[in-house]
């Protein structure tokens, strides 16, 4: 299979210093559509779709929204959010014309240990890319943990 | 004999080739001087086709906001172009509305000046200079934000209006390969014409905050440009209220200054909202513009104090806390900046207390 | 006369150069998701097979033939297309810039469609074909792939809402509906001995 020619400027988006400092391959060198392909099928075996886990983090990006940088219970005090925002908004790397705030958002369970850390483009990243980022980036998600996190609240 | 043969051809046919194509380019590429006329004739200026009326704009002086540096993926740069301009391309469609597409708001930095084009340009934009700045001082207010305090050139003076912001270029450093430009709202009390300030909060992965964190230092120098934006300050004589946490309180020195400079005697209570007392910053500037303006209200918010903290002010959500002083918001106006989240929570409470949604003026960043 | 059409029909519809050989599939299955697009590409490919078929029919019979260096065919050929596309993708970013935003990187891929290079050695092994000949082949097969991409978008369109397999959308359905069209193609084949 022929690299896709329209994955370079993408990947050059993704790469340390474009966007972020880090980026967001880590030390990934698989090619793109191989990252996404890998785990939108680990999500796709457990029953799940990968619009479904990211809408569910965009929902815990908005309550935590409204908590103004405090502590939010959801779901029954089962988990709580926390979104620490910086002013300025990040484009989709993908260039689709998504543009995400600045935050990071921290759930906690209610002994307060740390479920999981994401920011709001990562909720656009899956949910419309289905791109969870690549092995070893700072904000990577693993399709597992935020599998076991999805359940936890909903069941 | 046959090996010369053959590559005395190729080349031949090679070179004729490439001198058809430099005819070509030469005269399918050449636009010609093509004229801008901008506002109706209020100002025109001959630029060298061919090339993105982005960068035409500023060959001429004329600074358009753009936080991408013109790659089509921060949507600042739109302009409303009436005359010469082509069907919108596929890389502007992300960035227009319907409304927009109908007003013909096109994105100037992916629009190619092929003839004389007609567009409107804001009065304001006319201001906007670029400078080489020195880096005065760096200062920590708390433990992820700084004030950074830029001279501007000796002889130059730059007027503000307050709420303005302005751009600064991160230049190439180890972790990034290309310049980057980012936006900060400007705090200078605005009779400063030769400094400016910026505040300046620590984002986690940030290209432009990294760097000023970690690399910047006293005395360096420094590009900026602006200034933009048009949040400021009504005339309306209104009661306001200003809402904001972080480093959103950049604007709000600013404004108080201008409205201690101008004796201006409306009712102020500015709502700050913060976790903990370490989130707190520029106590002691509140305090001073509480003693000089009788009418000035500082009302620090926590949602979190922490025990040590040992707090007696009011403490919540700022957006509970500012519920409970205004219960009638219906002749007030707000002003706020912060990041979205913050504005839109502010904006959903405010609303729900009486307030116009015209009355509430933000710097949604 | 007679001949010409004769060539004509051959190269657009019994020798479909996509259909029948399956050549310049590549820019075919990304383009032909679009009818805009598809048209635009089809007019390109048509312009650029038309006029390379011509210029390699003289360089090969005037230049190669006589200096004895038939064996560099390839090589010029594939320089002629190169140049002809850079000159194809001025003119459509002068007077088109929409389309050519919405062609993107396969303009510039049209050098390396096959099909092209294909038209222009064919046009070789046809015995006879002097320059009229050979520009009526290049454009025959021109049309014929810009028939077959529009028909695809066509049906690509019309499909777009459907119920597919997963495993078949995108270039798997295409593929199976290309088969398709060249099987009807083959009724063709007796129009022209």
């Amino acid at each position: 299979m022929k690299e896709n020619p329209a994955e370079q400027p993408i990947r050059d988006r993704l790469e340390p210093g474009a966007l972020s400092v880090d980026g967001f391959l880590g030390t990934d060198k698989r090619p793109i559509a191989d990252i996404i392909a890998a785990d939108t099928g680990t999500v796709e075996a457990e029953g799940f779709t990968v619009e479904q886990l990211g809408d569910f983090l965009e929902k815990l990006h908005v309550t935590a929204d409204e908590g103004w940088e405090s502590r939010v219970p959801m779901y029954d005090g089962k988990i709580s959010v926390r979104s620490d925002e910086t002013l300025g908004q990040i484009p989709c790397p993908f260039a689709c014309g998504a543009h995400c705030h600045k935050a990071e958002i921290a759930v906690k369970d209610p002994d307060g240990n740390d479920l999981l850390r994401f920011t709001p483009l990562d909720a656009h990243l899956i949910a419309a890319h289905g791109f969870f980022e690549g092995k070893g980036a700072h904000y990577r998600i693993e399709p597992k943990t935020l599998i076991a996190l999805y359940r936890l609240c909903t069941e | 004999m046959t090996f010369w043969i053959a590559v005395g051809s190729l080349c031949a046919i090679c070179g004729i080739l490439a001198v058809l194509l430099v005819i070509a380019d030469r005269y399918l590429n050449d636009y010609g001087i093509c004229k801008l006329i901008i506002n109706k004739g209020a100002r025109e200026e001959e630029v060298e086709g061919g090339s993105t009326l982005l960068n035409s704009l500023n060959s001429t002086g004329i600074f358009i906001p753009s936080a991408c540096g013109g790659q089509g993926s921060c949507g600042l740069c739109k302009l409303k172009v009436t005359a010469g301009a082509p069907p919108i391309l596929p890389t502007e469609e992300p960035h227009l509305s319907k409304e927009e597409r109908a007003d013909n708001v096109r994105l100037c930095c992916q629009l190619k000046v092929h003839e004389n084009m007609e567009l409107e340009i804001p009065e304001e934009l006319f201001n906007i200079r670029e400078f080489n700045g020195t880096v005065e001082s760096l200062e920590n207010l708390n433990h992820d934000i700084k004030r950074l305090r830029i001279a501007l050139p000796a002889g130059e003076e730059l007027d503000i209006i307050p709420g303005q912001y302005m751009q600064i270029e991160t230049p190439a450093y180890k972790k990034t390969p290309e310049p980057v430009y980012r936006a900060y709202s400007i705090a200078t009390d605005p009779r400063d014409k030769t400094h400016i300030d910026l505040v300046i909060r620590l984002v986690p992965g940030g290209i432009c905050t990294t760097y000023v964190f970690e690399h910047m230092k006293e005395q360096q120098t420094l590009a900026l440009n602006g200034p933009y934006g048009d949040f400021r300050l009504t005339d309306t004589g209104k009661e306001m209220i200003f809402i904001a946490g972080g480093s959103g309180m950049a604007p709000f020195l600013s404004m108080l200054a201008h409205i201690q400079n101008e004796g201006i005697t409306r009712n102020v209570t500015y709502f700050f909202g913060a976790r903990s007392k370490r989130d707190l910053i520029c106590l002691d500037k509140m305090a001073a513009f509480e003693a000089a303006l009788p009418n000035f209200k500082f009302v620090p918010c926590l949602s979190e104090p922490m025990p040590d903290d040992n707090w007696d002010g009011e403490t919540g959500l700022v957006t509970e806390v500012m519920k409970r002083h205004c219960p009638d918001l219906t002749e007030m106006e707000a002003y706020l900046c912060g990041s979205p989240g913050m504005c839109d929570a502010s904006v959903a409470a405010l609303t729900a207390n009486g307030m116009p949604a015209e009355n509430i003026f933000f710097d949604k960043f | 006369m007679m001949n010409l059409l004769v060539i004509f029909l051959a190269a657009a519809f019994t020798e479909n150069i996509l259909l029948a050989r399956f050549l310049g599939m590549c820019s075919f299955l990304a383009i032909s998701r679009q009818m805009k697009t598809s048209v635009g590409l089809g007019f390109a490919v048509v312009f650029v097979t038309t006029f390379t078929a011509a210029i390699n029919w003289l360089l090969h019979t005037y230049v190669m033939v006589p200096l004895g260096i038939e064996f560099l065919e390839f090589i010029v050929f594939i320089v002629v297309i190169a140049a002809f596309v850079q000159l194809v993708e001025m003119i459509i970013e002068r007077f088109s810039p929409s389309l050519y935003f919405s062609l993107g990187i396969f303009l510039p891929l049209i050098t390396v469609n096959c099909a092209i290079l294909g038209v222009s050695l064919f046009m070789l092994n046809k015995q006879g074909f002097g320059f009229w000949e050979s520009l009526v082949f290049g454009f025959g097969s021109g049309i014929g792939w810009l028939l077959a991409i529009i028909l695809m978008a066509g049906i690509r369109e019309q499909i777009k809402e459907d119920k597919i397999p997963a495993g078949l959308r995108g270039s798997g359905i295409t593929l199976i509906i290309t088969g398709i069209i060249a099987l009807a193609f083959v009724a063709f084949s007796g129009m022209i001995k």
